[in-house]
C-alpha cells in the first residue's frame, strides 16, 4: 500500500503477506494490525488487484498475486 | 453538423445531434436553481461574518424575530450536534462537523462571509432587513491567509482539535497543517547527485473561484411529520440529499430531492452550503423556503480552489531523460481541511517516467472559505510548477520542449501515479499530434512567443443507476440520476440509440429525483459519460435481449435465430424467415408477456482511464504595459471516443479558457483584515470573448477498452496544462521566469523593470 | 412603503405591475411577471445574463430600476422565437453546441440578436467585442462566436431571398 496508509495505520510498514478470500477479508485482516484502517478504507481507499482497480470487494481473490491500496482521488 | 461519418464503425456515436434539452435552454424555459418556485414559498437570507476569524460569544435574534413578516430564525444552536464522522461528500469525504460548520458557523467564524445565522420572511427584502437586525457578539481573533503565516510559530489556530495527520510521532499540539504526506520512489538524492543537469524553482498560485455564472440556490420544504423535499441546482442531488440528511440526522429517504437545471459547477456544486439551513428555516416556518446566494456570497461563501506554494527540483541526463524529482509543496486549502495533496502527488508522478522521487506535501488551513474541487482539483497548480520547470530544463538543454516531453512521456504499461500501471493511454499520440500541428511551426511576430505544456487527469468511474424503459409505441425512455451540466442527456441518448439501433430522436432522457431512480454519484470527475454511460449501454442491451427473446416466441424460433438490426428483430430461420418485427411491434405486445419492457442497471465501474492533454499557446507581451494577449491557442487531447464531438470540444475549449483566466487574471485579493477585495465579476476578472482567439481542438481517439464505446472522461484534463502553457509562452517572450500567478500586467511589468 | 404601478409592453403584450422603488427590472421580470428566462449572475452589470432590450436598447436589466420601464417596451429571451419558430440565433446555438450549462445562453441570445440587427455581417472581432459584456464560464466562447456568425449568414440569406421574391 502507499502513503498515507502505512504511516497512518501501520507505523510506516507498507507491505504485508496475507491470505484472504476477498477484499473484505483482506481489509479486516489489515484492520486487526492497524486498527481504524477498515473504517477509513471504506471512504478513502481505492484498491487495485494485479494492476486493475477493483470496485467489488466481495469478488473472490483466488489466484491474485498483488493487491495495492492507494488513496482515492477526487474530481471536479 | 449532423451527417454521420461514413467511415465510422458507429451509427450514432460520433454524430452531433441537437441536445434534447436545447430548445428549453435557448428560449428561457429551462428552470435553474434560482428559478424554481414552490407554492406558498417564502424567502430566506443569511447573515455572514464580517470577520476573518472570531469567536461567537452570543447571538441575539430577538429584534429580527420581532420584525413583521419574519417567520423563522436559525442559528447553529438549531443544528443537531455533529461528530467528526467521515462521510462521502461528492467524490471525496469530509467530516460531518466540517460539512455542518460550512453551512452555519459553530462557535467560531473562520472567514469573512462565513454564515452565522439565517432568517426566513414573507419577502426577500424583509428577510434581508431582519438578518441585519441579528446581533452577533464577536470576539475578534487574529487571522491568517498565506501558508507561510499559517505555519509560522505562534500563528492563530483555526481548529483547536486539528492535529497534523501523517507525522510520526503525532504532534502533541494543534496547528494549521491539516495533513502531511511523504512519497518516495527509488533514491532521489543519489539520482539527483548523478544528474547532468538540475533545474529548480519556487512556484506560487493563489486561490481562484470556479466562477459558474449561476449562484447557488435551493428551495426546501420540511413537514411536521419529518418528511421533506428539496429542489436543488447541483452536480449531484443524491449526494446533496445524503449530506443534508446526515447533518440533520434524518433518514435520506425522508428527504426527496429534485434536480433543477444547473448553471455550471466545475466541482463547486458537489457539496452543501444552503440546504440544511433552508430545511431548518422551513421546519420552523412551516412553509417552503428559498435560499439563494448573491455573487458576493458565492465568492465569499463558496468554492474556491486552493492556492499552492511549490519548491521543485528536477534532475536529468544530458539527453533530457528525467532522473529524479524532489518537491515540497503546500496547498492553501481555506478554512477546512481539503484533500489536494494526493492529486498533487499524482500530477508529479503520473505524467512522465521518473524512477526516483522524494515528495512531501502539506494541506494548510487558513481564514478564507474552505476550498472545493475545481475541475481536476489540485492538478493545474502542480502542473504549472512541473511544466514550467520542464521548460527551464528544455532551455538549458537547448532541446525542443515537445521532444523533451516525448522522451519522458508515460506510455501504456508504465507505472501510474500510484504504481497501478497506466492502461491504454494516448499521451505520446497527443505530443506527436501537437508536434505535427501547423501551429507548432507557425512564424511568430515581435514580442510573441510560444509555450507548450502537457498534463493528465486520472478521471473516475463510480456508482450510477439507469433505467431504460420502452413505451407501447416503441419509443425509448432513459432515466438517470446524473445532472446534465454540459450536454450529457445528448450523450446518453446517443449511446442508447446506438445499442438499440433506433433514431436518436426516439430516445428521450430524463434526470430523475431521488425517489424515482437509484443512487448516482455526482456529475463530476469526468465520470458521467463513462460510468452512467456504461449503465445506459448495459440497460439498453438488456432491453434488446428481452426484445429478441420476445420476438423469437412471436416468430416461433429460438432466440439465437433472431438478429437485432436497424431497430427491429429479424427472423433468420423457419416459416417467418426474412420477416421482421419493429421495436414498437414487440413493445406493444407487453400484455401478452411477463410485463412492460424495461431494465434498471446499477454499476460501479473503476476501469476508467486517465485523459492526457497537450496545449500550445502563443502570447504577445506588451513590454510597455506588461499586458499579455493570447493570440493563438491549440488543445490536443486523448478523448477515448467522442460520443458527441461538439460537447467534447466544448469541454476542451472551456477548460482551456478557465486555465487562461487562472494564468493571467484571476485571483482572490485579500485586504489586511482578510476580506476579499474583489468579490464581483468586475474586479475578479474572468476571460470575456474579446480576450480570446478561437480555441483550436484536436481530438485524439485512443479508446478505453473497458467501455463499450471506448469512452474516457474529458472534462478535467483540459484545465491542467493552460497555466504552464501560458506562463511558458510569457517566459519565452520576456526571457524571464514567470513563477507566480496570475501574470497580471502589473506583475509582468514589475518583473521586466526589475530585470533591467 | 406603498407600491408603484408601472405600465409597460413586454414582448409585444401590455404588462402592468406593482413594484417597490428599489426593485430592478430584472427582479420584476423574474418575480411578479414570472419570466425567469433572464438570469441573475451578478446583479451588478458585469455578466450579461440578464440582458434584455428596453425600447430597442440593449441593457442589463439588473441595472435598470423597474420604475424606469414605465411606458417603455421590453423584449426578453422569451420573446425571441416567433411562437414555436426559433430565431436563427437560437437555432445556430443549438446546431453548434454553443451552450453547455445554458445559464448564460438567454443573455447571449438577446445580445447576439441585437448585434445582427445593427450589423448584419460582423467579423469575428466585432462579434467578440459586442459580446464582451456577456460572461460564459463553460464554452470558452469559440462555439458561441461560430454560432453567431452562422446565424448572421443565415439571416443575410433570408433577407436576400425575401428581396429577390419581392
Ligand atoms: S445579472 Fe445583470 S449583468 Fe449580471
Ligand atoms: S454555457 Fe454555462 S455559462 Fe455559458
Amino acid at each position: 500500500m502507499i502513503e498515507p496508509f502505512p504511516g497512518r495505520y501501520f507505523a510506516g510498514r507498507g507491505e504485508f503477506e496475507l491470505e484472504a478470500p476477498n477484499l473484505f477479508a483482506l481489509v479486516r485482516a489489515l484492520d486487526a494490525i492497524g486498527s481504524g484502517f477498515a473504517e477509513m478504507a471504506g471512504e478513502d481507499a481505492a484498491i487495485a488487484v494485479d494492476g486493475v482497480m477493483r470496485a467489488d470487494w466481495s469478488a473472490p481473490l483466488e489466484g491474485a498475486q498483488e493487491v495495492l491500496i492507494v488513496p482515492r482521488i477526487a474530481g471536479g | 453538423m449532423n451527417a454521420p461519418d461514413p467511415m465510422s464503425k458507429y451509427r450514432v456515436v460520433g454524430t452531433r445531434p441537437v441536445r434534447p434539452d436545447g430548445i428549453d435552454k435557448v428560449t428561457g424555459k429551462a428552470i435553474y436553481g434560482p428559478d424554481f418556485v414552490a407554492a406558498g414559498m417564502i424567502h430566506g437570507a443569511i447573515l455572514r461574518s464580517p470577520h476573518a476569524h472570531a469567536r461567537i460569544r452570543s447571538i441575539d435574534t430577538s429584534r429580527a424575530e420581532a420584525l413583521p413578516g419574519v417567520k423563522a430564525v436559525v442559528t447553529s444552536a438549531d443544528f443537531p450536534g455533529q461528530s467528526a464522522k467521515i462521510i462521502a461528500a461528492g467524490e471525496t469525504s469530509s467530516s460531518l462537523r466540517d460539512i455542518a460548520a460550512t453551512c452555519l458557523a459553530h462557535g467560531k467564524v473562520l472567514y469573512v462571509g462565513h454564515a452565522a445565522a439565517a432568517v426566513a420572511a414573507t419577502t426577500k427584502a424583509i428577510a434581508e432587513a431582519a438578518a441585519k437586525l441579528i446581533v452577533v457578539d464577536y470576539e475578534v481573533l487574529p487571522h491568517v491567509i498565506e501558508v507561510e503565516d499559517a505555519l509560522a510559530e505562534g500563528a492563530p489556530i483555526l481548529h483547536e482539535h486539528m492535529i497534523t495527520k501523517g507525522l510520526d510521532p503525532a504532534p502533541d499540539s494543534p496547528s494549521n497543517a491539516a495533513n502531511c504526506l511523504v512519497m518516495t520512489r527509488g533514491d532521489a538524492d543519489a539520482a539527483m547527485a548523478g544528474a547532468a543537469v538540475i533545474v529548480s524553482g519556487h512556484y506560487r498560485t493563489v486561490p481562484v473561484h470556479q466562477g459558474y455564472i449561476e449562484p447557488h440556490a435551493c428551495v426546501a420544504s420540511w413537514n411536521a411529520d419529518g418528511q421533506g423535499q428539496l429542489w436543488v441546482s447541483s452536480q449531484g442531488h443524491f449526494d446533496i440529499r445524503n449530506q443534508t440528511a446526515s447533518v440533520l440526522h434524518i433518514p435520506s429517504s425522508d428527504l426527496r430531492t429534485y434536480p433543477l437545471e444547473i448553471g455550471g459547477g466545475f466541482g463547486g456544486k458537489t457539496g452543501i452550503y444552503l440546504e440544511p439551513v433552508a430545511m431548518l428555516l422551513s421546519k420552523k416556518a412551516g412553509r417552503p423556503v428559498r435560499l439563494a446566494m448573491s455573487r458576493e456570497d458565492v465568492f465569499c461563501g463558496s468554492g474556491p480552489a486552493p492556492g499552492i506554494v511549490v519548491d521543485l527540483t528536477i534532475g536529468a541526463d544530458a539527453d533530457g531523460t528525467l532522473k529524479a524529482i524532489k518537491a515540497e509543496f503546500w496547498y492553501q486549502v481555506g478554512a477546512f481541511c481539503g484533500s489536494a495533496v494526493n492529486s498533487g502527488m499524482a500530477t508529479l508522478l503520473g505524467t512522465y517516467r521518473i524512477a526516483n522521487a522524494h515528495l512531501c506535501g502539506w494541506d494548510v488551513v487558513s481564514n478564507f472559505p474552505g476550498t472545493k474541487a475545481y475541475r481536476a482539483p489540485g492538478a493545474p497548480q502542480m502542473a504549472f510548477a512541473l511544466e514550467s520547470c520542464l521548460d527551464d530544463l528544455a532551455r538549458k538543454l537547448d532541446m525542443d520542449p515537445l521532444d523533451l516531453r516525448l522522451r519522458n512521456a508515460v506510455r501504456p504499461g508504465d507505472p501510474g501515479p500510484h504504481h497501478v500501471p497506466h492502461g491504454a493511454i494516448g499521451f505520446v499520440e497527443c505530443l506527436e499530434a501537437a508536434k505535427a500541428h501547423p501551429h507548432w511551426t507557425a512564424p511568430l511576430g515581435a514580442n510573441q512567443a510560444r509555450g507548450v505544456a502537457g498534463a493528465f487527469w486520472m478521471n473516475y468511474g463510480g456508482p450510477s443507476t439507469v433505467s431504460v424503459a420502452l413505451s407501447g409505441d416503441g419509443s425509448v425512455q432513459v432515466t438517470t440520476g446524473s445532472p446534465d451540466i454540459g450536454g450529457s442527456r445528448a450523450s446518453m441518448a446517443i449511446m442508447a440509440a446506438e445499442v438499440l439501433q433506433v433514431p436518436y430522436e426516439r430516445v428521450r432522457v430524463a434526470i430523475a429525483d431521488t425517489a424515482s431512480i437509484g443512487y448516482s454519484m455526482v456529475t463530476g470527475g469526468s465520470r458521467v459519460t463513462f460510468a452512467t454511460g456504461k449503465a445506459v449501454v448495459e440497460a439498453a442491451r438488456k432491453v434488446e435481449e428481452t426484445l429478441v427473446t420476445r420476438a423469437a416466441s412471436l416468430f416461433g424460433v429460438a432466440a439465437t435465430d433472431v438478429e437485432w438490426r436497424n431497430g427491429a428483430a429479424h427472423c433468420l430461420t423457419g416459416e417467418s424467415a426474412g420477416e421482421h418485427l419493429t421495436i414498437g411491434a414487440i413493445a406493444a405486445k407487453a400484455g401478452q408477456f411477463s410485463g412492460p419492457v424495461s431494465a434498471e442497471v446499477s454499476v460501479n465501474p473503476l476501469d476508467y482511464l486517465p485523459g492526457f492533454a497537450v496545449h500550445i499557446c502563443d502570447t504577445e507581451v506588451d513590454p510597455e504595459t506588461g499586458n499579455v494577449s493570447i493570440i493563438r491557442y491549440t488543445t490536443v487531447q486523448d478523448v477515448g471516443t467522442a460520443i458527441h464531438p461538439d460537447y467534447v470540444e466544448g469541454q476542451m475549449q472551456g477548460g482551456a479558457v478557465q486555465g487562461i483566466g487562472w494564468a493571467l487574471n484571476e485571483a482572490y485579493v485579500f485586504d489586511g483584515n482578510g476580506r476579499m477585495e474583489n468579490p464581483g465579476f468586475l474586479d475578479y476578472r474572468m476571460p470575456v470573448a474579446s480576450d480570446l482567439p478561437m480555441i483550436d481542438t484536436v481530438m485524439i481517439e485512443v479508446p478505453n477498452p473497458a467501455h463499450p464505446y471506448g469512452v474516457k472522461g474529458v472534462g478535467e484534463a483540459p484545465i491542467v496544462p493552460p497555466l504552464a502553457a501560458v506562463a511558458n509562452a510569457v517566459s519565452r517572450a520576456t526571457g524571464l521566469p514567470m513563477r507566480t500567478l496570475p501574470l497580471s500586467p502589473d506583475r509582468i511589468w514589475a518583473t521586466i523593470q526589475a530585470a533591467k | 412603503m406603498s407600491k408603484i404601478a408601472v405600465s409597460t409592453t413586454v414582448n409585444g403584450d401590455p404588462a402592468e405591475f406593482l413594484c417597490d422603488a428599489g426593485e430592478t427590472l430584472l427582479d420584476v421580470l423574474r418575480g411578479s411577471l414570472g419570466l425567469t428566462g433572464s438570469k441573475e449572475g451578478c446583479a451588478s452589470g458585469d455578466c450579461g445574463a440578464c440582458t434584455v432590450m428596453l425600447n430597442s436598447q440593449m441593457v442589463c436589466s439588473c441595472l435598470v430600476l423597474a420604475v424606469e420601464a414605465e411606458g417603455k417596451s421590453i423584449a426578453t429571451v422569451e420573446g425571441v422565437a416567433e411562437g414555436s419558430v426559433l430565431h436563427p440565433v437560437q437555432r445556430q446555438f443549438l446546431e453548434h453546441g454553443a451552450l453547455q450549462c445554458g445559464f448564460c445562453t438567454p443573455g447571449f441570445i438577446v445580445a447576439a440578436k441585437a448585434l445582427l440587427e445593427v450589423n448584419p455581417d460582423p467579423d469575428e472581432t466585432e462579434i467578440r467585442y459586442w459580446l464582451a459584456g456577456n460572461l460564459c464560464r463553460c464554452t470558452g466562447y469559440d462555439k458561441i462566436v461560430r454560432a453567431v456568425s452562422a446565424a448572421a449568414a443565415e439571416l443575410r440569406q433570408d433577407s436576400k431571398a425575401q428581396r429577390s421574391a419581392a
